[in-house]
């Protein structure tokens, strides 16, 4: 466990890492503080014991008075190497950092050193009888004293360490949702200034000049004169018309794709359709599903999946067929959407072409932001090469548990 | 075709239903169906409750249907009329060119669906066309839309011939043989070559139930109007 949280560390995110270490090091001085108090209740035990031991003495040996000092001495005795070995343990070595054999390994040697310290300054107190018995006792004693008091230590500090694994996984996942909510924000902001910027600069533009077109014509057919005019003004009106088509056809359509592409809101294979059909004539394209989306996951009367997530799956696919036409000259593409059951059920978009394969960079820098936003819904965006030639993208996104289960019941 | 000719045998008009958000445009399709003799508006919705509530099974042959209601979307609502009465066909219609929506229903639906821009059916004889071939049972596509389409690059498509693309275009708007072999001056007998010769190469099926509406679903696969 504590191996494990060790391990982690380094690969945590910076917002997480200040207040761990903070955690790390109280919960350390924490065991610290349990291990000596613990040797401290032993060796309390232990002159206790003695003192009474001597008042209760009947055998018939030959043993020194019980002088205060006495019994201080072989508390101190009882203290000192248990309270060096505890510190030595989780303060000098700070054992609760390795694996449980290390640990072991390094208590075993320091019980027995100070379980042998002990005995000796026991010993020069004329502290017991020579007896091989209880010498033996006396020994394990001290070793046990010792093993005890650092391993509650060590219990404590690992359940701790649990708990504030956890604690650092909630941080981080409030953490990574705060930015995620500021990036949507963001991200909706440069919407409405592309949008509005676009309504402000070209499609005004237009209105305006067709505006003005249209009064010189009303002023034309004032001054109405002769049939040479009236052709003239036939042929503007039909250039008007034209005009005022293309910008419903162009600048229109762009400006409500741009807020939401057309089909979102019907399904992702319908947006899907409707994405791919607007590809040039130099590229086609298939769609493949799995079943189980077509039945369930995602259809128009039954939508499952968010429009955020058919948005940012749809990103996707434009991203890579724009990547792979652009980058790569690829000519055919093959689109692919699947239900991956792996470590969690995840739905898959899979996108082969036949283009020039990974040209280094040119693909990633676009590909960067997508892998951010699907990361952030926990899912991933990987991008390989082809052994056949051409490049191979797949994007995760992991499903809620219920269209899971749905789609599953069909197989 | 045949079913055309019988239904109006018998008198019976094709029975449409309308469900569309704005006034306006719902008001105009009305008054289009109401001039022709072989049409009658039977329902009119103005969102997808109400069309849900109006269109029951057995009551329209051909819903013309916008795609963004103010309540929901169009093709959900189609799909669950067309669920409920396997009969009905659909004609979808919108401002947005949204042509490969007849792609993504394929899949799904046993009675493919038609699509006209809100433009081209204005056009009174366009929309008669495309209710009257849908309510057939064949797909029709807007007639601007086939008009710009160019084959994709490498595509099955791409290998018809001038003549071969000329007859499947006039089809793809839901014109009769009898129309194309008039329009394209060939004789009726020359069409039908034509049209086995797009089945070949297009790769379909001629023991396919439709193998008019595969073709015309190929030319929206293969093609594009960008």
């Amino acid at each position: 466990m504590a191996d494990d949280v060790a391990a982690r560390a380094p690969g945590l995110a910076p917002v997480g890492r200040m207040p761990r270490r903070e955690d790390e090091r109280e919960a350390a001085r924490r065991a610290l503080a349990l291990g000596l108090v613990n040797v401290l209740a032993a060796s309390l035990a232990a002159a206790g014991q003695w003192a009474s031991w001597r008042t209760e003495n009947e055998l018939d040996i030959h043993v020194t008075s019980p002088d205060w000092w006495r019994v201080l001495a072989v508390f101190a005795a009882n203290l000192v190497p248990s309270g060096l070995a505890v510190v030595v343990c989780l303060r000098w070595v700070g054992v609760w950092r390795y694996g449980w054999r290390r640990r072991l390994a390094v208590l075993a040697s320091v019980a027995a050193a100070s379980s042998l310290v002990r005995l000796l300054l026991l010993a020069t107190l004329r502290y017991s009888p020579a007896d091989l018995w209880f010498v033996v006792v006396e020994a394990a004693f001290g070793v046990l004293a010792v093993v005890l008091a650092v391993s509650l230590a060590l219990y404590d500090f690992d359940v701790g360490a649990e708990l504030r694994a956890a604690e650092v996984r909630r941080r981080e996942e409030e953490a990574r949702a705060e930015q995620a909510a500021r990036e949507a924000q963001q991200a909706e902001l440069d919407v409405r200034r592309d949008v509005s910027r676009r309504l402000h600069g070209s499609l005004q533009q237009r209105l305006v000049i067709l505006t003005h077109r249209l009064e010189r014509l009303s002023a034309m057919g004032a001054s109405g004169d002769g049939g040479g005019a009236r052709d003239g003004m036939a042929d503007e009106l039909r250039a008007l018309a034209d005009e005022l088509d293309e910008v419903r056809e162009r600048d229109v359509r762009e400006l409500s794709h741009a807020l939401i592409p057309v089909g979102v809101d019907i399904g992702l294979r319908e947006a899907l359709m409707i994405a791919l059909g607007r590809l040039p004539a130099t590229v086609s394209t298939s769609v493949t599903l799995d079943p189980v989306v077509l039945e369930r996951l995602d259809a128009p009367d039954r939508p499952h999946m968010a429009v955020a997530d058919r948005l940012l799956v749809l990103d996707v696919v434009e991203e890579g067929v724009t990547n792979a036409v652009r980058h790569g000259s690829a000519h055919t593409i093959a689109v692919h959407l699947g239900v991956d059951v792996g470590a969690d059920v995840a739905f898959t978009v899979t996108l082969d072409d036949d283009g020039s394969g990974l040209a280094p960079g040119a693909h990633e820098s676009g590909l960067a932001r997508l892998r951010e936003r699907l990361a952030k819904r926990g899912g991933s965006l990987t991008l390989s090469a082809r052994s056949e030639g051409g490049c191979r993208l797949v994007a995760r996104l992991p499903l809620a548990v219920d269209a899971a289960r749905d789609g599953g019941a069909t197989r | 075709m045949a079913d055309a000719g019988a239904e109006q045998a018998r008198g019976l008009a094709v029975r449409v239903a309308v469900v569309e958000d704005e006034s306006l445009m719902r008001w105009m399709v009305r008054k289009i169906v109401e001039a022709r003799p072989d049409m009658r508006m039977v329902h009119e919705a103005a969102g997808f409750a109400e069309g849900r509530d109006l269109v029951q099974p057995g009551t329209a042959d051909v819903v013309v249907m916008d795609i963004d209601l103010g309540d929901g979307n169009g093709v959900a609502l189609a799909t669950l009329l067309q669920q409920r009465d396997p009969r009905l066909g659909v004609l979808l219609f919108s401002s947005h060119d949204v042509l490969d929506l007849v792609l993504a229903v394929r899949d799904t639906m046993r009675r493919p669906w038609s699509y006209l821009s809100k433009k081209s059916s204005l056009e009174p004889v366009t929309l008669a066309r495309a209710i009257h071939a849908t309510a057939r049972g064949e797909v029709v596509l807007d007639p601007e839309l086939v008009g710009k389409a160019t084959a994709r690059e490498g595509s099955a498509l791409a290998a018809l011939t001038q003549g071969q693309m000329k007859v499947l275009r006039l089809v793809a708007e839901g014109y009769s043989n009898a129309y194309v072999a008039e329009a394209l001056q060939l004789s009726p007998r020359s069409v039908e070559n034509h049209l086995h010769a797009i089945y070949k190469a297009l790769d379909i099926p001629t023991e396919n139930s439709n193998p008019r509406v595969m073709a015309v679903l190929a030319f929206v696969q293969q093609s594009s109007r960008y």
